[in-house]
């Protein structure tokens, strides 16, 4: 039955046990965690093993769920702080970059690729090389569908400082993807 | 670009994102995790009374070898009569072989408290040895209902299998266990994980032990172990709806001290629940062993939410351990080895000393590599924050790592960064991201607090990366900047001095 839910209309239940309600949230939210993390990370592998740390963190803090918020908000929560944990750390920086910040693979990427390509993966890629701040808004917005007070509660800001950036990941948006277009040629 | 915006989720998932999934191995990693650290928390628990149990028997040995000593002088000891039966019962041929029989389950008529039942569930794993059943289970969510099947033994060859078949008669999983093997198939992709999982074993938990509040006011559980298969946890092992329908005491009551069910007798809980979908629950919880034999929660006018209804439960009957194996035939492994690529063998000679994991440790880190590298530099600017620094070695190179993040509005939130690498000319350094840049526009060689720099920039979308080069007799300097001016780069390298 559990691969039967349509879980985005669903919470798991009281009742459910730990391990229960553990693997009901992996299934209903895996894919959420880890792309969120991917959008943090910009890495396969570490977004892998922030979905895993993630987790396990839930099923350690089970009990101390509330229901103060959906599961969803509160797992995405435990994915936003631990991506920036990671962003900072010392074996991100050491160890994590290697593999994406080479201006080959990626920031040329744009200039000599895509133009000719998909629009969505053009705007895919826009949002995902915006600023963290920027980015994280406009994902927490546009992909998971978050209102400004639920994006203000997850990431404990002001609301208006989630409006001020969504406005200003959109224009930085608008310009590079004008840019890109014009580049070109279309 | 509002609209371009629009089902951004389906544009990302589409491209960038297409790969990125979690899938059936990180799930069952998730749950060999939690199952390890349950094991490691044992181990330890284990060590402690092992400390306690090696200081009380060498105290017993030496008391019961004072004891022999004594009764021998005293011909205490040397009664005929007892050394003829130790004779005759090591004689005795053993017919107790092959199939084991767990000792009958005995019915509990008498009158519990709320406390001995809810020590029982919280426990149940002490209170039988084997079972087989069979049960339905309803979510309020999901139309129809799923059937569950399961064999558990405890004791006597520890295993079990489970089973779950929808109520269409479709099976979507089946959970073995055996030998310290753990084998989940999922029937609709016709696939297996293989695990590993350690019997771990605890003490019985009292209410006090279970339930406590951690310092920030939540509420806090301890819980027992059980198999490693997650097949029949609801009835056979209900800690967790233990823990959130009945771990407050004032919210149930039992409404029946006695009532028969599938053959057993069962005490029955009435009790409210604050919950969005039902209000109220009742449990059926067997007597002698704290299973929840079945449970329904209750809206406000009496219709029934969500439901578990027993069809079999027998308890320490026989169990055939063939069971626990599972058929594999037609079922593919799961698993995608991590790829690992080296991308240069030197990299394996290069040993990290320290490094700072969190913010907390960043001066001591930081400390360290000043007291131990008088080549250090770094910067000494007001707005650069640093926040992460490590140290490592290559033979008898040291190399040094600093990144600062550049924060105005310091909300932790910024992209500006500046990363910092020293090490002898000599040395092999790994292959770092930040390191590895190399510009479309090379910068004007230039010279400042007696380093020689010269390098690239790359503008980008959001901003610009300048990688520097620095070189002051034999050590060489890397200053990379993220989002950062190369003329603003120039201007923080003003601050750029002698570390220590």
């Amino acid at each position: 039955m559990i691969d039967m839910i349509d879980y985005s209309k669903s919470e798991p239940l009281n009742h459910l046990n730990r391990e229960e309600k553990l693997k009901w949230l992996m299934n209903a939210y895996g894919n959420d965690v880890i792309r969120i993390a991917y959008t943090y990370l910009k890495q396969k592998q570490l977004a892998e093993d922030v979905a895993q740390d993630v987790f396990i963190k839930c099923y350690e803090k089970m009990d101390t769920f509330r229901n103060e918020s959906s599961y969803k908000t509160w797992l995405i929560r435990i994915t936003v702080n631990r991506c920036k944990d990671v962003l900072k750390s010392w074996s991100f920086k050491n160890l994590y970059l290697t593999n994406f910040f080479k201006p080959n693979q990626t920031y040329n990427s744009l200039e000599k690729k895509p133009f000719g390509g998909e629009a969505n993966e053009l705007i895919s890629k826009q949002v995902i090389e915006l600023p963290v701040k920027l980015r994280e808004v406009i994902i927490l917005f546009y992909y998971q569908e978050f209102s400004i007070e639920e994006i203000s509660n997850l990431l404990k800001i002001n609301p208006n400082t989630v409006k001020t950036r969504l406005h200003r990941g959109r224009i930085k948006l608008k310009e590079s993807f004008e840019g890109a277009w014009a580049i070109s040629g279309k | 670009m509002v609209n371009k915006l629009e089902n951004l989720k389906d544009k990302m998932d589409s491209t960038i994102l297409k790969d990125v999934y979690f899938d059936a191995k990180q799930y069952q990693q998730v749950l060999s995790s939690i199952e390890n650290s349950k094991n490691d928390k044992n181990r330890s628990l284990l060590k402690n009374k092992f400390n306690y149990l090696l200081s009380f028997s060498v105290v017993s040995i030496m008391f019961l070898g004072i004891t022999y000593f004594v009764g021998t002088q005293l011909n205490l000891l040397n009664d005929p009569e007892t050394k003829q039966n130790t004779q005759d019962s090591l004689n005795k041929p053993s017919n107790e072989k092959s199939a084991y029989i767990p000792p009958k389950q005995e019915e509990n008529y008498d009158e519990m408290s709320k406390e001995e039942i809810l020590t029982k569930m919280i426990n149940s794993v002490d209170y039988f040895e084997t079972a087989r059943g069979e049960y339905k289970m309803h979510y309020s969510f999901s139309p129809g209902y799923e059937t569950v099947e399961y064999a558990i033994s405890l004791k006597q060859e520890p295993g079990g299998y489970g089973k779950r078949t929808l109520d269409t008669g479709e099976i979507t999983s089946r959970e073995f266990y055996k030998d310290g093997k753990v084998w989940s198939i999922n029937e609709s992709l016709k696939t297996y994980m293989e695990f590993r999982a350690n019997r771990n074993s605890g003490t019985t938990l009292t209410l006090d032990q279970a339930f406590s509040t951690a310092s920030d006011g939540n509420p806090q559980t301890n819980y027992r172990e059980r198999p490693p298969i997650s097949t029949a946890n609801e009835t056979l092992f209900p800690y967790e709806i233990a823990s959130n329908y009945t771990r407050d005491l004032t919210k149930w009551e039992i409404e029946k001290q006695n009532e028969e069910l599938l053959g057993h007798n069962t005490l029955v809980i009435k009790g409210i629940k604050n919950h969005r979908d039902f209000q109220s629950f009742r449990f059926w919880v067997d007597k002698d062993t704290g299973i929840l034999i079945k449970y329904e929660t209750y809206k406000a006018n009496g219709d029934i939410v969500d439901y578990l209804h027993p069809t079999k439960l027998e308890v320490n009957v026989p169990i055939d351990t063939k069971l626990f194996t599972p058929d594999l035939e037609g079922y593919v492994p799961n698993s995608r080895d991590k790829e690992k690529v080296i991308i240069d063998p030197r990299e394996n000679e290069v040993v990290p000393v320290a490094g700072t994991k969190s913010s907390s440790e960043i001066e001591d880190v930081y400390n360290l590599m000043k007291s131990d590298m008088p080549f250090l530099y770094g910067f000494n600017h007001s707005d650069l924050q640093l926040i992460s620094a490590s140290y490592e070695t290559f033979k008898e190179y040291k190399i040094g790592y600093l990144y600062y993040i550049l924060d105005p509005d310091n909300d932790h939130n910024s992209s500006q960064m500046l990363s910092v690498r020293v090490h002898h000319k000599d040395s092999y350094v790994r292959k770092i991201g930040d390191f590895e840049i190399v510009g479309d526009t090379t910068v004007s060689p230039f010279q400042l607090n007696e380093i020689k720099w010269k390098g690239t920039s790359l503008k980008e979308t959001d901003g610009e990366w300048v990688h520097l080069t620095g070189q002051k007799g034999d050590y060489i300097y890397d200053v990379v900047s993220q989002h950062i001016s190369l003329d603003e780069t120039k201007d923080f390298l003003k601050g750029f001095k002698e570390a220590h």
